[in-house]
């Protein structure tokens, strides 16, 4: 369960990245971002906390889930970083 | 006081910043490395038998032994381990032969043989740095001091971030002082409800060291007071009239399910007299709390007394800050991703501190603060390299083992911060680095198979391709 607050959360920063103009390029995207991608991004970031909560309650669930959204946003500058740089 | 609020945050930022960037530095880092602390140190033994057995195997095997050895001493105490198949057996007063005494031994929980494991102190040096920087009550001031400084950090790192949102992924490679900017920012950003909280439930764990005047006011300065208030398992004295133990099986039972989960110590108080008191410790590896629930039995009749589950809710919330800075209540993947945030926070206190040599140019490389720089940022995880790979390296029978391996972690350090003051360039951050990766290389050839092994042969990589990029850097 645990993996798939990670994989969400990741999902959600990624989708927040794509709805930034500077990073759309980084992903391979052209053009302007659809409005609605940021909501979307956001949503699943929200949803992710599910999976913890269910996985391990409520109070170490909603600790964990915090813990794992700084490790995802770091995992996707990485990525973004490494594509950058590839460009 | 500089022209305007946003320019005096960036002056407090930066001196704040640069004056406890190396304390916190390795803080930082040592509290990263203890995230697996158990782990850490039961692999620092391998004599220890591997694998765990069930609370009540143990407890068979120490009341066994101790009714054996000390049948009328005046405590035992029993910690079966929840990561390696030993318990630690500890008892003082009377032996069996009626001489005064007390033992204290790790025994094997199934076979009940002494375990002859070598004489390692584990990560009790990188915690000791972590909390007081090896330096007692002075250093726990400082180590409170660098945490109240974070906090002052984190809070005007905010304020001068202006581009807060929209530079949430940004890092730009190449870019000279732009690019540790970045990652500063980088670290600092992604990671900040992380570094709140670590900071913040750091200092939560001495509250009465840094806050003494409640404790003044309310107590008139008295701790056992204090706590007693709060917490106070069932004692009484030794009646004189001797009586059999029950045993301890059925208390243990009745134990776990009064307090719902694993017991982490029994003590028995008086064993073998009619007044004696057996007390069984909860675990709190399942929950966010740290505060440890008890029950006392009665040790001839094996009847419950008392138990204490309920805690003011002032002390409740201690506890849960406790317990969300020692991170062991939500199983491996937790820690994985506290040791992971623990890297960033490191990371941001590392490029923090270089930024300000980069920021003055070329000629700020060669000075106090830069060899400051490289001793700690590359010079500890060198040290710690060292101690890991000592562990293996000294013979098993050498006397002082333990304090030998200390000593060595501090020496390769000492060695670090002299090579650092003679010899300040790149190549000397490569050759830590790669020194580092060399000495955990050893440590993972010698250390055996297991998860502890692996995570230091990639520690292992880490450091070498940074070493091997630093050397690539210079040359370009």
């Amino acid at each position: 369960m645990i993996a798939l607050t990670l994989l969400l959360a990741t999902a959600g920063f990624l989708t927040l990245a794509l709805s930034m103009q500077r990073h759309r390029r980084d992903l391979g995207r052209q053009g302007k971002p659809p409005r609605a991608m940021r909501p979307v991004a956001f949503l699943l970031i929200g949803l992710s906390v599910f999976p913890a909560v269910a996985d391990q309650g409520l109070a170490i669930g909603i600790t964990s889930w915090g813990m794992a959204l700084s490790v995802c946003a770091m995992a996707v500058a990485a990525w973004l970083t490494v594509r950058s740089s590839w460009r | 006081m500089k022209a305007n609020f946003h320019l005096s945050m960036i002056w407090l930022h930066r001196w704040s910043g640069l004056i406890f960037g190396w304390a916190l530095y390795v803080i930082a880092l040592t509290g990263t490395v203890v995230v697996f602390s158990d782990e850490i140190s039961v692999w620092m033994q391998p004599e220890l038998p591997a694998n765990t057995v069930a609370v009540e195997q143990a407890l068979i095997t120490a009341q066994t032994h101790l009714q054996r050895a000390a049948p009328v001493a005046e405590f035992w105490s029993i910690t079966p381990s929840a990561h390696h198949g030993g318990v630690t057996i500890a008892w003082a007063g009377a032996d069996s032969a009626g001489n005064d005494r007390g033992d204290n031994a790790l025994f094997d929980a199934v076979t009940g043989a002494v375990v002859a494991a070598r004489d390692s102190h584990g990560t009790e040096p990188l915690v000791d740095l972590h909390f007081r920087l090896h330096s007692g009550p002075v250093g726990m001031w400082i180590v409170a001091s660098a945490g109240m400084v974070m906090l002052l950090g984190l809070v005007t790192g905010v304020i001068v971030h202006r581009r807060i949102f929209r530079d949430f992924f940004m890092f730009r490679i190449g870019k000279g002082q732009r690019s540790w900017l970045d990652a500063h920012n980088i670290a600092g950003v992604l990671t900040l409800p992380f570094q709140f909280v670590i900071a913040f439930t750091g200092l939560m764990i001495f509250p009465v060291l840094l806050m003494p005047g409640a404790l003044q006011a309310g107590y008139g300065g008295d701790r056992a007071a204090y706590v007693s208030d709060w917490y106070l398992p069932t004692q009484r004295e030794a009646s004189g009239m001797s009586a059999p133990l029950a045993p301890l099986l059925p208390m243990l039972a009745a134990a776990e399910h009064q307090l719902g989960g694993r017991i982490e110590q029994i003590a028995v108080a008086h064993p073998g007299d009619a007044a004696a008191i057996v007390t069984f410790w909860r675990g709190t590896d399942d929950r966010l709390s740290m505060m440890a629930d008890w029950a006392a039995f009665d040790g001839p009749s094996g009847r419950m007394l008392a138990s204490q589950t309920r805690y003011p809710p002032g002390i409740e919330t201690s506890g849960v800050m406790v317990g969300l800075h020692f991170a062991k209540f939500g199983g491996a993947w937790t820690r994985w991703l506290y040791f992971f945030s623990g890297l960033a926070s490191t990371a941001l206190i590392a490029t923090g501190l270089l930024l300000w040599t980069v920021k003055r140019g070329p000629e700020s490389g060669k000075g106090l603060v830069a060899a400051l720089n490289l001793a700690t940022i590359a010079g500890l995880p060198m040290a710690i390299a060292a101690y890991f790979a000592a562990n293996r390296l000294l013979p098993v029978d050498l006397t002082e083992r333990g304090e030998w391996e200390i000593r060595i972690l501090f020496l390769s350090w000492a060695a670090c911060l002299g090579w650092a003051l003679m010899h300040n360039r790149w190549a000397s951050w490569a050759g830590m680095m790669l020194g580092a990766a060399f000495l955990l290389g050893i440590a993972t050839i010698l250390g055996g198979t297991g998860p502890v092994t692996l995570s230091l042969a990639l520690s292992a990589v880490a450091l070498g391709t940074t070493g091997l990029l630093l050397i690539r850097g210079a040359r370009a």
